[in-house]
């Protein structure tokens, strides 16, 4: 800990001496002294982190001091040393905020050393509670994405690397995954979080619209242009835009994205004049946009420039147990705002909702719990009032015309990833050899995900 | 004050010091550079009438008699601050402040004695 500074307010001069030394006894201590209320005054600003004061001084008194001090900083330690033994003055000063008062008699010496050690230990505490505070706040602050999962840990993992810097991410998953969340979560704990957050959803404005939605426009640059308006980008200067579904901007606007990401200016409509913006640019798409660029309806160069720090969001019939987590997290957040007795899962729904595939994701599982706690009866939501959106499993599973051999490689694959590669508990799972895996591992029937 | 017994006690100080030996002559210094003026003070006070003022002189001078150790002014000092507080003039009231300015009187000649010529 740095040193204690300690100020003392001390008319008498062989007094203020001896404390003055006493207390500079121990080196950790930064000591010094004020002979008139005025002069301590003046140096307030300076902010001590203890103080020492005379009741008696010859321009005010104490009590006026101590109301300064507490006005300025109602968290500065005001310790009253004085010759005053008239307890209601005690009482009244240590109601009016003083830290102690100790009289001067022969016990003063170690009263007060005792008094300023306990300071010492509060400011210590104070500011390692301040320090893990702060910590917390900037490094793992992400109560709004639910689970305990491996792979959402791996998730945190990232958006903890994410929010050091400010480079771009790219956030894929399919729909309903939490992409949003993810950003919002970088944001929220990056040097930007004081700043808004502002989300594009490129899938939910009209093409012709997107250009003056992202860049803006100067008054009469079109037909209805009553007024200039700023841009997406403009509003989040200095902050984080989140520029949602970015696989369906068509190439023309794919262009001037691109020039705006390299310039980091943009152009109003109807305007010649660029303005220069600095703004975090997180994306998120369902697509694969690798498989979007080898078909020519992403532009290769902009997706160099967007992937920055990928994040791969698992979907939700990956993340095991998170299931179950999350469905008592809406279960419990519909019965709150709707101002309903809490429900319970019973057994049987949570292994029901465990053996779905969830093929839209997170956003599926709330709208299936905020049904199932209407449904339910008697505060339990039993599996008969869970209703899948997709009921036929089966034709989910074979969506995909493929070969039977390929439909065993992509089951395999699945649990393989499910269960970190344990191929032992995969072959029972299954009920296969393990030999039959190995051997497909072996002959790359099967690539295991080795990504951390 | 007793003429018997000492004038003043340095242990306080001494114990204080922590085995500094200037610190004893930095308060003695200090002690004989503003203290005969407090008990000048509280004299003119008194003998102004103001009684007020005088035991807040009195109310200052207290924890300097304590830490010299000058055990026969303890409890007069305490006195004459009690009756300024009050503002209560009583027959011993005279005597007291003579009985501190004579003692206090006393002690810087001897604390004066101990500085170095």
């Amino acid at each position: 800990m740095a040193l204690l500074r300690v100020y003392i307010i001390e008319d008498n001069e062989v007094y203020a001496k001896a404390l003055n030394h006493h207390l500079s006894l121990n080196p950790d201590n930064e000591v010094e002294v004020f002979h008139t209320g005025r002069a301590f005054l003046q140096a307030l600003h300076s902010r001590p982190d203890m103080v020492t004061l005379d009741y008696s001084l010859p321009d005010t008194t104490g009590e006026e001091v101590l109301k300064k001090i507490k006005e300025f900083d109602k968290d500065i330690p005001v310790v009253i040393v004085s010759g005053q033994e008239d307890i209601r003055t005690a009482v009244n000063l240590l109601r009016e905020g003083a830290y102690d008062y100790i009289v001067k008699d022969e016990n003063t010496r170690e009263r007060l050393w005792n008094t300023v050690n306990h300071i010492r230990e509060n400011v210590r505490l104070k500011d390692e509670i301040d320090r893990l505070r702060e910590e917390v706040n900037i490094k793992y602050d992400f109560s709004s994405i639910k689970g305990n999962s491996e792979v959402l840990k791996k998730i945190f993992r990232l958006i903890e690397k994410a929010v050091m810097t400010n480079i771009t991410v790219s956030i894929y998953g399919e729909t309903g995954t939490g992409k949003e969340q993810v950003a919002k979560a970088i944001h929220y704990n990056s040097s930007y979080r004081k700043r808004p957050f502002v989300a594009v959803n490129m899938a939910a404005i009209p093409k012709d619209l997107i250009e003056s939605e992202l860049f803006g426009y100067e008054k009469g640059a079109f037909t209805g242009a009553n007024q200039r308006r700023i841009g997406k980008f403009e509003e989040a200067n200095n902050s984080t835009i989140f520029l949602d579904e970015i696989g369906e901007l068509d190439l023309h606007l794919q262009a001037k994205l691109l020039r705006v990401l390299q310039e980091k200016e943009i152009t109003r409509l109807g305007s010649n004049t660029p303005v220069k913006v600095n703004s975090r640019v997180i994306v998120a798409t369902h697509r694969n946009l690798a498989e979007e660029v080898k078909k020519g309806a992403f532009r290769e160069d902009l997706y160099f420039r967007l992937l920055g720090l990928p994040i791969e969001l698992p979907p939700l019939r990956e993340r095991g147990n998170d299931i179950i987590i999350l469905a008592k997290f809406f279960a419990d957040e519909f019965c709150r705002d709707n101002q309903l007795p809490k429900v319970q899962i019973s057994r049987p729904a949570q292994q029901k909702m465990l053996k779905y595939r969830w093929p839209g994701n997170v956003r599926e599982l709330k709208a299936v719990i905020e049904l199932g706690v209407v449904l339910s009866d008697s505060n339990i939501i039993e599996e008969e009032h869970l209703n899948f959106h997709s009921q036929d499993g089966i034709k989910e599973l074979i969506f995909e015309e493929t070969s039977l051999r390929n439909y065993t490689q992509q089951i395999i694959k699945y649990y393989l990833d499910k269960y970190d590669n344990n191929v032992i508990k995969v072959a029972e799972i299954l009920d296969v050899g393990k030999s039959t895996i190995y051997r497909m591992i072996k002959n790359k029937e099967i690539v295991m995900n080795t990504k951390q | 004050m007793t003429e018997q017994g000492p004038l003043f006690d340095l242990k306080q100080l001494d114990e204080l010091s922590a085995g500094n030996p200037d610190f004893i002559s930095v308060m003695i210094d200090t002690f004989l550079t503003h203290t005969p003026e407090q008990v000048d003070q509280l004299v003119s006070a008194y003998e102004e009438g103001n009684l007020k003022r005088m035991g807040e002189i009195a109310n200052k001078l207290k924890p300097s008699i304590d830490l010299f150790g000058i055990s026969g002014l303890t409890a007069t000092v305490r006195s004459i601050e009690q009756k300024g507080k009050a503002e209560h003039r009583d027959d011993k009231l005279s005597s007291e402040v003579f009985e501190l300015k004579r003692g206090m009187t006393a002690v810087f000649q001897e604390l004066q004695k101990m500085r170095p010529q």
